[in-house]
């Protein structure tokens, strides 16, 4: 059995990183060549730094952490909040079509101040802020005495059963009379 | 509570004192026919019994006659006066209106009908200029984990196709107690304080956007009101029963609401759907009570439409039933089996519905609501036993000559409706502006008259056994509704489904024919349903035939001869979630939400993003879900039962972990399934560059 040498290995293992951070932006819609060649430049730089510090790491772990470390700290500055930025962010850019009409801002230092008023001015929320308020039954309440409430629901509940058998004994009894 | 009332309480006392004096007119002639009928034989204890089955049915009977007849008349005086329409000019358009609620209850339904739906509705909306009026809820209880997905992803394509975001609302229940009422109330607690109104509407509903200003407006000027409902007409079918069951409800739909509006006026009854309710009065009065426990039938109620009438309606606030307006409708299920699932689940409500003919402080009319209501399926059970005890009578007998006047006053009762609807088809103004073949009109009210032969006892067998169910039986559940199949039932089904029915109609007749055979003619009429019963749901399923019929212009409907631009739009398909969906649901059964939302980064977003926030977390639980994150990844989704797979999806950290991991990690850490699916999904990945 032939090994494979650890460079082609380390190779292959870069190819991996490479082409997950690529389906990670396609994902996104970030299809521009010229934005997907400038992310993964700095994803991949940033991630072959750590990985001389620690050669154990895998690359695709490094790349993808490192794509995940820059993209929410720039949604933490798209959306100024803290709460969720990556998620929040991913749909903000979705919803104001981020990829066609700033084509090359992701990840950019600085945010197009245009994309940052739509992103902010977009109402994403599944449902407005609560308003509380009581909804709450009243018991069933009744003019008749509990008793025979009670004894109503002995005998509705078996009506059908009684139904029955008071017409099968009514047919048997007039089964034995003489037809006129 | 101040308001003027629309129409004085004079004229509703002597319009309800001629409806049931003309009812118990009626009746009383009925009685005495079958009374002289019975003379004639003996009042043994059994023609008595015979007698008090009588009395009950023909009150049901003579009731729905009654109804379609003032319904007839009002209609020929050109509409009753006295509509809640009436108090607004036609041509009326409010200078301003307040922000009303839509409300849409869903519950596995198809995402792509729902969400079309909403589009068409929203856009019919924004074209009468009262666009921003109107809040959207999609109010989802989807116990299927992949139905949540899709619906996440609609709701946000629509959002944006529409612009429709922070008017548009997606809400998904955790604790999905109660059912729709439950979903209803639980939006009510919530968001019910920031709206005067809300319309609810089924998942299957469509209302045209003048018709949500006109409701709107209409409770404005009305404050006195309540609720109002539509008259909504089923409409879209296919299939052969569908086409039959909408064609029946335009041409009997109009009598029975004017006749019903005839008496009951500001006293209707509620739906459940395609109707205007007054938000306050409504949380106050109508939350669903805990019923008195009596064995099966249980404590919680199913069906809480009429029920929630009654309440608001002792609260002093009136119900009615706005039956002119047109631009309601609705779809029927495909088949009858379809049907009869949803008939199994409307029958139990219904008999639970007994308690409130003695809960206090109702009116009289909410209570005879109630009770007809209940006799909608308590009645079959009761027919059974009177045709089963009727020929029994007869053994060794004959059948009387004094049968005739009996049978005419039942045809009398029975058909009358049917013609006046087909008078008023092939003689309405409106109908001719259509340009159908008045023949065709009438040809398919007498083809839905045989049809409804057919179906009737069939309908009564099942009801029995509903009936009995409900109270001897297990419980009824929630199920999804099925809406459409284009392929029907299979003939095993059927089989199934009707086998009994046909071994009853063939041994009936036979013991009829053999004992009392001058009466197995007029037992055919009964039998004849349940003898074909298999054949006939077979093939009343067919789209075949329901497109058939209407190439032959049968069963034919206005909506079809003009459809309104809300109907044709909403058959158009849905768009898919941005463009596009990586990965393809085959293959993976129930999983197909789950590993969409982990592995796919937009929908993991979306659906992170949707979820409230939660307070911390316990250690035990945090802990917990760390191991179930572990077990997926590790032994597939095949080792979690879906309980956990739905802890998984509520709890963002997990989501948001499960995803990193997968994505940080080579592909071979984890399970086969999960190595597969990345594989596929990165197969799939669009490689285009801008």
């Amino acid at each position: 059995m032939i090994e494979a040498s650890p460079v082609i290995e380390s190779e292959t293992a870069w190819a991996e990183a490479r082409a997950r951070v690529e389906v990670y932006l396609q994902a996104l819609h970030l299809t521009n060549r010229a934005q997907q060649s400038r992310i993964l430049s700095l994803v991949l730089d940033r991630a072959a730094a750590r990985h001389a510090a620690d050669t154990a790491a895998s690359p695709v772990t490094l790349a993808m952490e490192e794509l995940y470390n820059l993209s929410e700290s720039w949604f933490s500055g798209l959306l100024d909040s803290q709460d969720r930025p990556e998620a929040r962010g991913i749909v903000s850019l979705l919803a104001v079509d981020a990829a066609e009409k700033w084509p090359s801002a992701f990840l950019t230092e600085e945010v197009p101040s245009s994309l940052q008023r739509s992103v902010q001015k977009c109402d994403l929320r599944g449902a407005p802020e609560l308003q509380l308020s009581r909804m709450v039954p009243e018991p069933f309440s009744t003019p008749l005495p509990e008793s025979t409430l009670k004894q109503l629901a002995r005998g509705f509940a078996p009506l059908t059963a009684r139904l029955f058998a008071f017409v099968l004994s009514a047919a048997s009894l007039f089964s034995s009379k003489p037809p006129r | 509570m101040v308001s003027r009332k629309p129409v004085d309480e004079s004229l509703i006392a002597d319009r309800r004192g001629v409806f049931f004096i003309l009812n118990a007119f009626l009746w009383a002639f009925g009685a005495m026919l079958m009374a002289a009928r019975i003379s004639g034989h003996g009042w043994t204890p059994a023609a008595m019994g015979l007698f008090v089955l009588f009395l009950l049915l023909q009150a049901q009977i003579v009731y729905g006659f009654t109804i379609a007849v003032t319904g007839w008349w009002m209609l020929r005086r050109g509409g009753d006066p006295f509509r809640i329409n009436q108090t607004l000019p036609a041509d009326f358009v409010p200078s301003d209106l307040p922000v009303t609620a839509v409300i849409i209850p869903i519950f596995n339904e198809d995402v792509g009908r729902v969400f079309q739906g909403v589009r068409v509705m929203y856009e019919s909306l924004a074209a009468t200029g009262f666009g921003s009026s109107f809040d959207f809820y999609i109010l989802s209880d989807s116990s299927d984990l992949s139905v949540w997905i899709e619906e996440e992803k609609a709701w946000f394509e629509l959002c944006k196709q529409v612009d429709g975001f922070g008017h548009i609302f997606y809400r998904k229940r955790k604790v999905t107690l109660h059912h729709k009422s439950g979903n209803v109330a639980d939006f009510c607690r919530r968001w019910g304080a920031k709206y005067p109104y809300l319309i609810v509407l089924d998942a299957d509903s469509i209302m045209r956007g003048n018709l949500f200003v006109r409701l709107v407006a209409l409770m404005e000027k009305n404050p006195i009101i309540g609720m109002i409902q539509t008259y909504s007409r089923p409409v879209l079918g296919q299939s052969l029963f569908q086409r039959v069951n909408q064609f029946a409800s335009f041409a009997y739909g109009p009598l029975f609401s004017a006749g019903a509006n005839f008496w009951q006026l500001d006293n209707a009854s509620f739906y459940g759907h395609n109707a205007i309710i007054r938000v306050q009065p409504f949380m106050k009065f109508c939350a669903m009570p805990e019923l008195p426990p009596s064995g099966r039938l249980g404590t919680r109620i199913l069906s809480h439409d009429t029920v929630e009438a009654a309440l608001i309606r002792r609260a002093g606030y009136e119900v009615w039933c706005d039956y002119d307006l047109e631009g309601s409708y609705e779809e029927g299920p495909p088949h009858l089996l379809a049907s009869l699932k949803r008939d199994r689940r409307w029958c139990h409500g219904n008999m639970q519905h007994f308690w409130f003919l003695f809960c206090r402080g109702l009116t009289l009319p909410s209570r005879i609501n109630i009770l007809v209501g209940i006799m909608a399926y308590l009645g079959s059970p009761l027919w059974l036993l009177f045709l089963l005890f009727s020929p029994v009578m007869f053994i060794g007998g004959q059948v009387h000559a004094r049968s005739a006047p009996l049978f005419i006053c039942a045809m009398v009762l029975l058909f009358v409706p049917k013609l006046l609807a087909a008078e008023r088809l092939v003689s309405n103004p409106g109908m001719l502006s259509l340009r159908h073949a008045r023949w065709k009109f009438f040809a398919s009210t007498v083809a839905e008259a045989i049809y409804s032969m057919l179906l009737a006892p069939i309908l009564m067998l099942f009801y029995t056994r509903f009936v009995w169910s409900s109270f001897f039986g297990s419980g009824v559940g929630w199920g999804r509704q099925k809406r459409a199949d284009s392929v029907g039932p299979a003939w095993s089904d059927c089989f199934m489904a009707h086998w009994a029915h046909t071994l009853l109609a063939l041994v009936a007749g036979v013991l009829v024919g053999w004992f009392v055979p001058p009466m197995l003619p007029w037992f055919m009429m009964v039998l004849a349903g349940p003898l074909v019963s298999i054949p006939f749901t077979r093939f009343s399923a067919s789209n075949g035939l329901g497109l058939a019929a209407l190439r032959k212009g049968l069963f034919v409907i206005p909506e079809e001869l003009q459809p309104p631009s809300e109907l044709r739009a909403v058959q158009e398909p849905f768009g898919a979630f941005a463009g596009e969906t990586l990965l393809k649901p085959d293959g993976y059964g129930e999983d197909y939400g789950l590993v969409q939302t982990i592995l796919d980064p937009r929908t993991n977003a979306l659906h992170i993003s949707l979820l409230r926030e939660r307070p911390k977390v316990s250690l035990e639980t945090h802990e917990r879900l760390v191991a179930l994150c572990n077990l997926l990844l590790y032994d597939g989704p095949g080792a979690l039962p879906l309980r956990e797979k739905r802890m998984l999806l509520w709890d963002a950290d997990a989501m948001i972990a499960l995803h990193h991991r997968l994505w940080s990690s080579p592909l071979s850490d984890y399970h086969q399934w999960w190595r597969e699916a990345f594989l596929e999904y990165l197969k799939r990945a669009p490689l285009q560059s801008a």
